[in-house]
């Protein structure tokens, strides 16, 4: 978290209702790689996709409520994200808390911890400041890191590492007094060398630079033919772990990629096999195996999201035709768990949306209903359904007067709108009853 | 802190080098010779004998005549290679507490570290009383394809030797070094080694001394000793023809058959024909027999040809591994005494197009390079850069008994790598890691260097928990593993320590006893 005062402060915030319902969203242009995260705020950071709200993010973020308001309300400040281009009202309250060890700040780029610098090595002061510039540029793409042009060539590339090699091997200060050098050394030299082997291979060459003209390539669930599809493509700063994941197949070397891929595809089988008898629940976890053995295999990840909202989809409507006489508190737990699980695999998919809304209606969840029809007017915005889903929320919040200014716009795009005039007519019985 | 010297511990020769005012030299015995046998032997009068006085008592003495000890240690008993060893050498082998080789000479039983840790003490006294000062470091060379266990034998033994190793470098690396050193501009090299008992090829590229070996490859159960087989069962064959007398049990006429067709062979390197006399080899009711066998070059040819042909096998996988073409090899460096037969130089000559370089002396090019690398280790401006690599793959054992490598072999130290596992059940709570080494695809024809367990993985279905896996190789070849589970943070981690066939306490007890024997290994 991006703390820079001498002892931190911990910022109390009540976040009015109105921001909660807000959607925060990356900034444009920012660079989040910059920012020193925890692996819980870089997966918070990760859900900030312009789709979330504030609220939901308290929800799923991974953190406690107070935790994510805590980083959203930073991020907004360093203006990393912004939450429709207007600042939060937010009220604040400030508590002193006990200093925690002070966080590493991050350096500008150039810029080097004068307080490393130990003159009573045995390794030359400006050596020192070397290996602590080229121990900053390991964040950065390989090509960087080794001083070359995306154009570079194999001789090039051979050339610069054995220059820095020269530079860098521990071997060079063998049995030397080096201090915490000795563990840098060898952190830069493998760096250096990983660099080396991967842009040396065609293969890997091709899949780096393909992921730099791309940094936040995402692999996203909807089917080619999805109409919503590709339009608004989120940019999510990848964890460690998804970078690692990026990484692993071409850092493989061929015979084991080649098993991988063959293991892959026996478990994409098997698992469209189980599909076929209906085994869904046998089916998934087929496919899961089959992305953990292939990770690069759009079309098992496509299928397995496809294959969890299916799952999700079926137990949700299981549920609600079975709710007759209302959710049970487990059942209901569940089912928010599985309309999230079915809109993160398929966000534009109206008829997803549409379920998700119902559900939350069903729920007597104003607030997310209407966040899901927000997004199914986005989705399907020629349909009734989101203005059915709307005026159904504002008859849960008691306000008739915009339900019925919602059954109309449903009406006038379809004046046979079954559903929207059975509406009408309960939101005027109801009316005649009061 | 004294000089560090190098040493090429051979199959059947060994040689130690050093570097004086930035020359590497190779250091003579105090017999003048630049290289030194690999023999031990205990004398009939109990005397214990190394170098060329054990070589010198060897026909009379077959039994208790250790030679070539390189191609049992760190092996285990059951291993083909040392039952061939027992089928072939006049000495006794035995099983030994931990499933180790031993070698019985009379009453005593000695481990193969210590055998080559006599030698060893041997080379190191030679390089003493040549520079006049005592010598504690080293650098050893072994044959690219040592494994861990073979590798850490071979440090014992210089632990035995009472010698600190700094490093264990692959011995056609120490060619490179040895023929790279003061070069400048960029080379591809290709260096061909037919030692005594090993062969070895290895492809490195080298620029402005700095060294990058790109694929090794290579046999550790041929050389020369094969060479000399092939012309002793031709004799052997021959006189049992001609004379009716078959020699192939008589222990002391073998050795003396082994002696002339090393020599044979030998002189066949720079002569067209050679005569073989062995007076009085054998003797029947008619008296005293005598072998007297002219020898030329063209059967000998005939005798080893698909030898020769076998390394060039070799070659071939080596240069592919490489991703270089025949054609793209800018030098070739030749290596080992076998090295000079001219059959042996015009295949190697005929299947890279061009001749092999002629300034180095294949007898003593790995013993400078181990020099030269022990040097630039400890020298304020070392002038040579050796990127090393790990001889064996290094993975873990997945479901289904498959091998996944995470470090592959031939990959530059030091080394981290990193890789994303799973579960196969669902609610698999553990994963338990398997540490392995080697080539084989299959799990259980890998070996196991060591593994750990991590718990507490949360419920869920199989193959959604994410284990990362990473693996580390430090400079001085040291492997540590660990494994995280991404969802918890959670860590378990191990470090890797090569055993040898020793205890550290069988160790010191060994070089207790040997420090009674040390006057007698003086030549």
């Amino acid at each position: 978290m991006p703390g820079s005062a001498e002892s931190r402060v911990k910022i109390e915030c009540e976040v009015s209702e109105e921001d909660l319902a807000r959607v925060p969203r990356l900034a444009s242009g920012c660079d989040p790689t910059g920012l020193e995260l925890s692996p819980a705020e870089g997966f918070l950071l990760s859900r900030i996709d312009g789709q979330t709200s504030w609220k939901l993010l308290r929800e799923i973020g991974g953190l406690t409520p107070d935790q994510v308001d805590l980083c959203i309300e930073e991020w907004l400040m360093e203006a990393y994200i912004d939450i429709d281009g207007r600042p939060p009202r937010v009220k604040r309250r400030e508590t002193a808390i006990p200093e925690k060890p002070k966080p590493k700040r991050t350096m500008l780029p150039g810029e080097i911890d004068e307080s490393l610098i130990d003159s009573s090595l045995d390794l030359d002061v400006a050596l020192q400041r070397e290996i602590l510039e080229v121990e900053q540029k390991l964040e950065c793409d390989y090509f960087t890191l080794l001083g070359l042009e995306r154009e570079a060539d194999g001789k090039e590339i051979k050339r610069s590492y054995f220059v820095l090699s020269k530079r860098f091997h521990p071997d060079r200060y063998f049995r030397k007094n080096v201090g915490d050098y000795g563990e840098r050394l060898h952190t830069v030299f493998k760096a250096i060398s990983e660099a080396y082997e991967l842009l040396s291979d065609p293969a890997s060459r091709k899949e780096i630079l393909a992921s730099l003209a791309d940094p936040y390539r995402v692999e996203t669930f909807s089917e080619p033919g999805d109409p919503a599809a590709g339009t608004t493509t989120s940019r999510k700063p990848l964890s460690p772990v998804e970078r690692l994941r990026q990484r692993m197949l071409f850092r493989m070397p061929e015979g084991m990629r080649d098993e991988k891929t063959a293991q892959g595809d026996d478990l994409f089988k098997a698992a469209q096999q189980s599909e076929r008898m209906g085994r869904f629940a046998e089916a998934a976890a087929n496919l899961r195996l089959a992305v953990a053995f292939d990770p690069f295999n759009r079309e098992y990840k496509r299928a397995l999201g496809k294959l969890q909202a299916q799952i999700a989809r079926d137990r949700i409507e299981e549920l609600l035709s079975s709710a007759s006489g209302g959710l049970g508190e487990n059942e209901k737990g569940e089912a928010r768990r599985l309309a999230q699980e079915m809109v993160l695999h398929r966000p534009k998919d109206a008829k997803v949306l549409s379920l998700a809304a119902r559900l939350y209606v069903e729920l007597e969840d104003a607030d997310h209903a209407d966040e899901y029809a927000d997004r199914l007017a986005t989705a399907a915005p020629d349909d009734g359904e989101h203005h059915r889903i709307r005026a159904m929320v504002h008859r849960l919040r008691g306000n008739k007067g915009h339900a019925v200014s919602e059954v109309n716009k449903a009406l006038e795009l379809d004046e046979i709108d079954a559903e929207a005039k059975k509406l009408l007519h309960l939101l005027r019985g109801g009316s005649r009853r009061t | 802190m004294g000089r560090v010297i190098g040493i090429d511990l051979g199959t059947t020769n060994s040689c130690v080098a050093v570097v004086d005012n930035g020359q590497p030299a190779v250091v003579p015995n105090t017999g003048g010779y630049k290289t030194t046998p690999s023999m031990f032997a205990i004398s009939q009068d109990g005397k214990r004998l190394m170098g060329h006085l054990a070589k010198r008592q060897a026909i009379t003495n077959s039994k208790d005549t250790v030679y070539a000890a390189k191609r049992l240690i760190g092996r285990r008993f059951d291993s083909t290679e040392a039952q061939r060893s027992i089928d072939l050498c006049p000495y006794e082998i035995a099983r030994g507490p931990n499933d180790d080789p031993r070698i019985k000479i009379g009453s005593k039983t000695f481990t193969c570290p210590e055998i080559s840790g006599i030698i060893l003490r041997g080379m190191k006294r030679v390089a003493e009383e040549y520079l006049g000062e005592p010598v504690q470091e080293a650098v050893i060379t072994v044959p690219a394809y040592f494994n861990d266990t073979q590798r850490q034998c071979t440090k014992d033994a210089g632990k035995i030797a009472g010698l600190e190793v700094l490093r264990i470098i692959n011995e056609p690396t120490a060619a490179a070094l040895a023929y790279g050193m003061g070069r400048e501009g960029d080379e591809k090299i290709a260096v061909y080694d037919l030692g005594g008992g090993t062969f070895d090829i290895s492809i490195l590229e080298m620029s402005d001394g700095v060294v990058e070996v790109l694929a090794t490859a290579g046999n550790t159960f041929l050389g020369g000793e094969d060479f000399d087989r092939r012309v002793v069962a031709h004799l052997v064959e021959w006189f049992q023809e001609s004379e009716g007398i078959d020699l192939h049990s008589d222990t002391m006429a073998l050795q003396r058959l082994k002696d002339a067709a090393e020599k044979a062979k030998c002189d066949l390197s720079i002569r067209e024909s050679t005569e073989i006399n062995l007076p009085f080899i054998a003797s029947d009711a008619q008296g005293p027999r005598h072998l007297n066998y002219e020898l030329d070059r063209a059967t000998l040819e005939g005798l080893v040809d698909d030898i020769v042909q076998g390394t060039l096998k070799s070659v071939e996988q080596c240069v592919q591994d490489a991703g270089v073409g025949a054609t793209d090899i800018d030098q070739i460096v030749l290596v080992g005494g076998q090295a000079r037969m001219p059959l042996v130089q015009n295949a190697v000559a005929e299947y890279f197009g061009k001749r092999p370089h002629k300034g180095v002396n294949p007898d003593e090019v790995v013993a400078l390079g181990a020099a030269i690398q022990g040097s630039s280790l400890v020298e304020e401006e070392g002038n040579v850069l050796l990127l090393d690599v790990t001889p064996l793959s290094l993975g873990i054992g997945t479901f289904g008994g498959h091998f996944a490598r995470l470090i592959d072999r031939n990959t530059t130290v030091p080394v981290s790598k990193a890789h994303i596992f799973t579960t196969t059940r669902d609610d698999q709570s553990a994963v338990k890691i398997r540490v392995l080494q080697g080539e084989s695809d299959i799990t259980l024809e890998n070996d196991l260097l060591g593994e750990f367990v991590l718990s507490g993985i949360r419920p869920a279905p199989k193959g959604e928990p994410e284990i990362e896996v990473s693996f580390d190789i430090d400079a001085n070849g040291i492997v540590s593993a660990s494994a995280r589970d991404t969802a918890t943070g959670k860590e378990q981690s191990i470090t890797v320590n090569a055993t040898g066939t020793l205890s550290d306490e069988e160790i010191s007890q060994i070089i207790e006893e040997n420090e009674l024997y040390e006057v007698e290994l003086k030549e």
